[in-house]
Parts: structure tokens; C-alpha cells; sequence
């Protein structure tokens, strides 16, 4: 089993081990219900590594095949080439804006939801169709 | 040296401001994490210093309790979530791709999306100075009924909110994105346990955040939900319990305390070994021990509400104390690496040594804290703000600075002068000694922490002005620091690639390293490469 799998693994088994004595010496629903969501949360972790490793082991495209790297060995040039580095990019910093917008909308009126949602739309549509 | 040659990409570097705005670079989205930060750092140390100056005597001087209430509400937020852990994410995005061999972050659009949530929610936060009502003025904690509308009305304490939850978002999708990185870009014969400690020790950091922080952002949630539409979460008048929210926020808070430190367990684990000459001391063990931190970190929240009554005091006192074993376990693991080594005293490695000591400190009063019966004593007195400060402060900031002066060389080109160095780290460890020492009298003595004015009984005046006396030689210290920095970018020593003979991947590229960060690599075949192939060369030499 990779060590990516691994981790996700033992956090999951600790604290299934913490939940378990913690529910029974206080019957706190809260702190067990935030303990099981710990539980929860490594699984699907552990879950998306195993898809994760399986799918690289297949062959598939992974970030790092795209990037030029593959675990072949250590003898292997690295094969950089200028388009594996993304352009500069302005939307996330138009989407950023216009999120904040959209939060400080919630206290000061609605009517910033107008440009805080403008701007995120746009922004949302240039970074999905940046190449 | 042996290394696996690259051809190197024709990539010119963008310049201007427009290019800073709109980068997705690794190192500069890096950059701007830390400039920022230490911005924070600067704005909430200049609110301490006002609290200081308050404090000097008996009576108001300064401040009435209300804006009191601001100016401590806004230095711990913006220390807590604005300072330390933007640090973090700062030295991670710029030395994460380095330390594993990588171009550049798996998401780079998305990294530079949470430095702009983050900068823009620090701002929102902040703005709270501008509205009427003046900023947030509820603690760092924003405990209910005293964070609802009804004690705390005004948009300063809205804005406190949607200005973190902004942060929070940030916090969560900058750590997918590091987390993505490191497993899924690893060069050629980097194993899991060929990693960094430094990055280990963020895998376990970015694992708190991705599980804590998103119960901050539903605790925020739910307190903007009551304070503006009528929500009940937390009041018991609705059949809410406020009691619910200290356990939502410290189900965050405790591991947010590791989210600040054990990054820079990582930092001291890489500069100790640098400059004992000696590998990392039970290097397997260490990582471990991070581990284990990490998973009990998230089974201690509820000692920070002993006094509440309602939780199981042997429970979490038991696993506060237990934190205790794995983080011996690291103090082994320091002390043993430098046991017959061959120690350099440069100003990095000074700065570990005052980690050692300021963080031992904070760690053992920890363990008092763990203890209800002296918890129930001490609840709220200033021996709690000593004990968070000798963890936070002595064992952060110290570290904090350790990794600025060992690898700012790296980033700038520039080394540090040492001379400045060292008198930074002498003002910092008298001034923060003098600041913070005193604090544990005081609140053994009972004098209650959140207060703008006291008794002038016992020696409480005489040890406060010293505390405030001791505040300004380390805002000094502070001053030497930035003076230091800017006299070294403008005439420092040119660094070289490898200025202190490192161990880790950054020092096999230049000062400061190309767009793509490597034209060749040195072989991996163990958590020390470029040491590998230092000696390799020596040998073939």
C-alpha cells in the first residue's frame, strides 16, 4: 500500500480508536460528531489516493506525467518545456475581488452582489476557457 | 556532482506590477505570502505595543475598555489567522515544489487564487478600524453571547466574520493544492520517506487545516446566521447552546495551535542538522512523532473549556498530557543531532537554540495547563497569555525567523549580515523574556488577562511596566530585522547556491532559483540529496 495511502489510513484508525473511548466516558454528541467527520473526511482521502495511485499505475494522466515527471528512476532528464508553465493569468485575482464583493454584500446590501457576481462569472468563464 | 541534466526552457521572467498582480508563479506567489504576512505581523505587534503602553500603569492612560477590547480583539486575529498561518503557506509554496524536485505548485491558478482570498479577507477584517462602531471586539475566540448582535452590534464584527471566512476558504484550497503537490509531483526517486522533514511536517500541517478549518468557516457561519437572520444556533433562548460553539471552534483551534508550530518543527529540523553537520537524529521516529501530534491535536480541543463545567476533564486531560510524549520525542531528536556535532553558531542556527528553550517553556506550562485543578486557577489570568505567547511567540517567531535568515539567501541571493542577525536575536530573546517571564507572576498573583485597567496592589505596576518596558526593545528587535533585510538586499554578499553546504534539494539550484526552478537535478537515493552528491563529488575529486 503507498505511504500516501498509508497516512490517511492511520489518521482514520487513531481517531476511530479516540471516538470510540471519548463517546463512551462522555456521551457528547458535538466533540463525537466532529471526531466521526474526522473519520469520514480520511476515508474519502484514502479512497481518492487509492483511485488516485491506481489510475497512475494504469497509465492515465496525472499531474505529475503532465508536468514531465514519471517515477521511472533517478537517471531520468527531466524534460521541461515552456508550455508545461501557465501563462500569467489575471482571473484569480478578478475572482477573488468578486467574491469578497459578494461577502461584504451580506453586510452592507445586496446591491454589491450585483459586481461581486459580474466579476466572478467573468472571471469564472476566463479561467475555464484560459488555455 | 552527478546530476540528471534538463533542457532549459528559453522562459523569460515576467516584470512590472502587472506581472505581480497576475502571476501564478510558486516563488513569487511565495513571496507575496510572506511580505504580507509579516505585514500583519508588523500592524497587529504595533496594536500589542499600544496595549503595552496602557498597561504601564495603574488607571486609563490611553484607551477606554471598549477600544481596549479592539486593539486586543485584532492583534491576536490578526496574529493567529493573518500572521502565522499565512507564514506558513507562504514558506510552503515557495519551498514545497523545491524541496520535491517540481516546476511548480499541481494548481497554480487556484494558488494564486487563495493569496488574493486571503489578502483581500485580511483587508475585510481589518476595514472593521473604519465603520463606526470600530473593529471586532470580542477576542480572537468570538464567544457567544458575546459575539451575538445583542452585546456586540455593528458591522466591525461582521466584517471580523466574512473577512475570515474569506481566509478560512483560502486556507482550505491553498492546502488541497500543497497536499496535491506533493504527492503527485515528486521527482524521480523522491520516496515519501526521502522527503524534507520540513515537508513532512507540512503533509501532517496541511491535513489539520484541510480537516479544521472547514469547521471554523461553518462556526462563522452559523454566529453571521444568528447575528443577521434571525439564526438560533447559539442562543438558548432559541434552543441553542453557546456552549456549542466553543466546541466547534476549538475542534479548530487546537489544531490551528499545531498548524503554527509544526511547520516550523520542520523548519529547526532542517537548519540543526545544516549547521551540526550530522543527519537528522531518528529521522523515521520524527516524522512519527508528527504524526502522532497531528492525530492527538484534534483530540485536546476541550481543555480549553474546563471552566466551562460541561466536558470530560479526565479525557482531555489525559490526551493533553500525552501530546506531550511525541513532542519529547522531537526535543530527542534535536538534541541528539547536535549531540558531537560540529556545531556553527550563525545567526539561523541561534535562533533554533531560542526555539528550544522559549517553545521548552511554553511546553511545560502546557502541561500545568492540562492539569484542571490549576486550570480552574489560572482560567483567563495572564499565565495563559504568558503560555500561549512562550508557545507561539518562542516557539513561531523564533523558528519563524531561523528559516527567514536561512533562507532568505536562497530567495534574494543576498545573505543576511550576521552582525545585525545576531543583535536581532539578542534584543529578541531579552526583550521577549522580559515582555512574557513576568506574565506567569502576574497571573499566578490572579490578575485577569482582557482587562485595560488594575488594582495598583502588590507589585502588579512594577511587573506590568516591566512587561512593557521588555515590549519595546522587542519591537526593537523587530526594527533591527527590517533593517537588516533592506541593507542586505541592497549590499549583502552575493549568497552562491549553497551558501551554508544544505542538505535538501533547494540548494542544488541557483539563488534565487529560475522560472522553472531546476536545469538539473542530483540523484535522490535518501532525505539528503545534494549532501549525497556533495560528497560524491569529493570522492571523484
Amino acid at each position: 500500500m503507498p505511504e500516501e495511502v498509508r497516512f490517511f489510513l492511520r489518521i482514520a484508525i487513531f481517531t476511530i480508536v479516540i471516538t470510540t473511548i471519548y463517546w463512551f466516558v462522555s456521551y457528547e454528541e458535538a466533540g463525537t460528531l466532529l471526531l466521526g467527520g474526522i473519520i469520514a473526511s480520511a476515508a474519502i482521502f484514502m479512497g481518492l489516493m487509492l483511485v488516485a495511485v491506481r489510475g497512475a499505475r494504469s497509465g492515465r494522466k496525472t499531474p505529475k506525467s503532465l508536468l514531465g515527471f514519471d517515477e521511472t528512476g533517478p537517471e531520468r532528464p527531466l524534460e521541461l518545456t515552456e508550455d508545461v508553465f501557465p501563462a500569467l493569468s489575471p482571473w484569480p485575482i478578478v475572482l477573488s475581488l468578486g467574491v469578497t464583493l459578494v461577502g461584504v454584500g451580506l453586510i452592507y446590501g445586496a446591491w454589491l452582489w450585483i459586481p461581486g457576481a459580474a466579476l466572478s462569472l467573468t472571471a469564472a468563464w476566463g479561467w475555464l476557457t484560459e488555455r | 556532482m552527478a546530476t540528471v541534466d534538463a533542457p532549459v526552457p528559453a522562459h523569460a521572467e515576467p516584470r512590472g506590477a502587472v506581472a505581480w498582480l497576475t502571476t501564478v508563479d510558486h516563488k513569487r506567489i511565495g513571496i507575496l505570502y510572506l511580505v504580507t504576512a509579516v505585514a500583519f505581523f508588523i500592524v497587529s505587534g504595533l496594536l500589542s505595543l499600544l496595549m503595552r503602553a496602557e498597561l504601564a500603569q495603574p488607571g486609563i492612560q490611553l484607551f477606554e475598555q471598549s477600544t481596549y477590547n479592539q486593539l486586543f480583539t485584532m492583534h491576536g486575529t490578526g496574529m493567529m489567522y493573518l500572521f502565522a498561518t499565512p507564514v506558513v503557506a507562504g514558506l510552503a509554496n515557495y519551498f514545497i515544489p523545491l524541496h520535491i524536485g517540481a516546476p511548480d505548485v499541481a494548481f497554480p491558478r487556484m494558488n494564486a487564487l487563495t493569496y488574493w482570498l486571503f489578502l483581500l479577507g485580511g483587508l475585510v477584517v481589518f476595514s472593521g478600524f473604519l465603520t463606526a462602531g470600530g473593529a471586532a471586539a470580542f477576542g480572537w475566540t468570538a464567544y457567544p453571547p458575546l459575539s451575538d448582535s445583542t452585546f456586540s452590534p455593528g458591522a466591525g464584527a461582521d466584517l471580523w466574520i466574512v473577512g475570515l471566512i474569506l481566509v478560512g476558504t483560502s486556507s482550505v484550497l491553498g492546502a488541497v493544492n500543497l497536499m496535491a503537490t506533493i504527492f503527485g509531483m515528486r521527482a524521480p526517486g523522491m520516496t515519501m520517506f526521502r522527503l524534507p522533514i520540513f515537508t513532512w511536517n507540512l503533509i501532517v500541517t496541511l491535513a489539520l487545516i484541510m480537516f479544521s478549518f472547514p469547521v471554523l468557516t461553518a462556526a462563522l457561519a452559523a454566529l453571521f446566521i444568528d447575528r443577521n437572520l434571525g439564526g438560533g444556533f447559539f442562543d438558548p433562548s432559541q434552543g441553542g447552546d453557546p456552549i456549542l460553539y466553543q466546541h466547534l471552534f476549538w475542534f479548530f483551534g487546537h489544531p490551528e495551535v499545531y498548524i503554527v508550530i509544526l511547520p516550523f518543527f520542520g523548519v529547526v529540523s532542517e537548519i540543526i542538522p545544516v549547521f551540526s553537520r550530522k543527519p537528522l537524529f531518528g529521522y523515521r521516529g520524527f516524522v512519527f512523532a508528527t504524526l502522532l501530534i497531528g492525530a492527538y491535536s484534534f483530540s485536546v480541543w476541550a481543555h480549553h473549556m474546563f471552566a466551562t463545567g460541561a466536558v470530560d476533564s479526565p479525557f482531555f486531560s489525559a490526551t493533553s498530557m500525552l501530546i506531550a510524549v511525541p513532542t519529547g520525542v522531537k526535543f530527542f531528536n534535536w538534541i541528539s543531532t547536535m549531540w558531537r556535532g560540529k556545531i556553527r553558531l550563525r545567526t539561523p542556527m541561534l535562533f533554533c537554540f531560542g526555539f528550544l528553550f522559549m517553545f521548552l517553556m511554553g511546553g511545560i506550562t502546557g502541561v500545568f495547563l492540562a492539569a484542571p485543578p490549576i486550570n480552574y486557577a489560572v482560567h483567563d489570568t495572564y499565565f495563559v497569555v504568558a503560555h500561549m505567547h512562550y508557545v507561539l511567540f518562542g516557539g513561531s517567531v523564533f523558528a519563524i525567523f531561523a528559516g527567514f535568515y536561512y533562507w532568505i539567501p536562497k530567495m534574494s541571493g543576498r545573505m543576511m549580515r550576521e552582525g545585525l542577525g545576531k543583535l536581532h536575536f539578542w534584543l529578541m530573546l531579552i526583550g521577549f523574556n522580559m515582555t512574557f517571564f513576568p506574565m506567569h507572576q502576574l497571573g499566578a498573583d490572579g490578575m485577569p488577562r482582557r482587562v485595560a485597567d488594575y488594582a495598583a496592589s502588590g507589585n502588579w505596576d512594577t511587573i506590568n511596566m516591566l512587561s512593557t518596558v521588555g515590549s519595546g526593545i522587542l519591537a526593537l528587535s523587530i526594527a533591527v530585522f527590517v533593517a537588516n533585510f533592506f541593507v542586505s538586499m541592497k549590499r549583502g554578499d552575493p549568497a552562491g547556491d549553497d551558501p551554508w553546504e544544505g542538505n535538501s534539494l533547494e540548494w542544488a539550484t541557483t539563488s534565487p532559483p529560475p522560472h522553472h526552478n531546476f536545469t538539473s537535478l542530483p540523484p535522490i537515493r535518501s532525505e539528503r540529496p545534494v549532501f549525497d552528491a556533495r560528497i560524491e563529488g569529493r570522492s571523484d575529486a
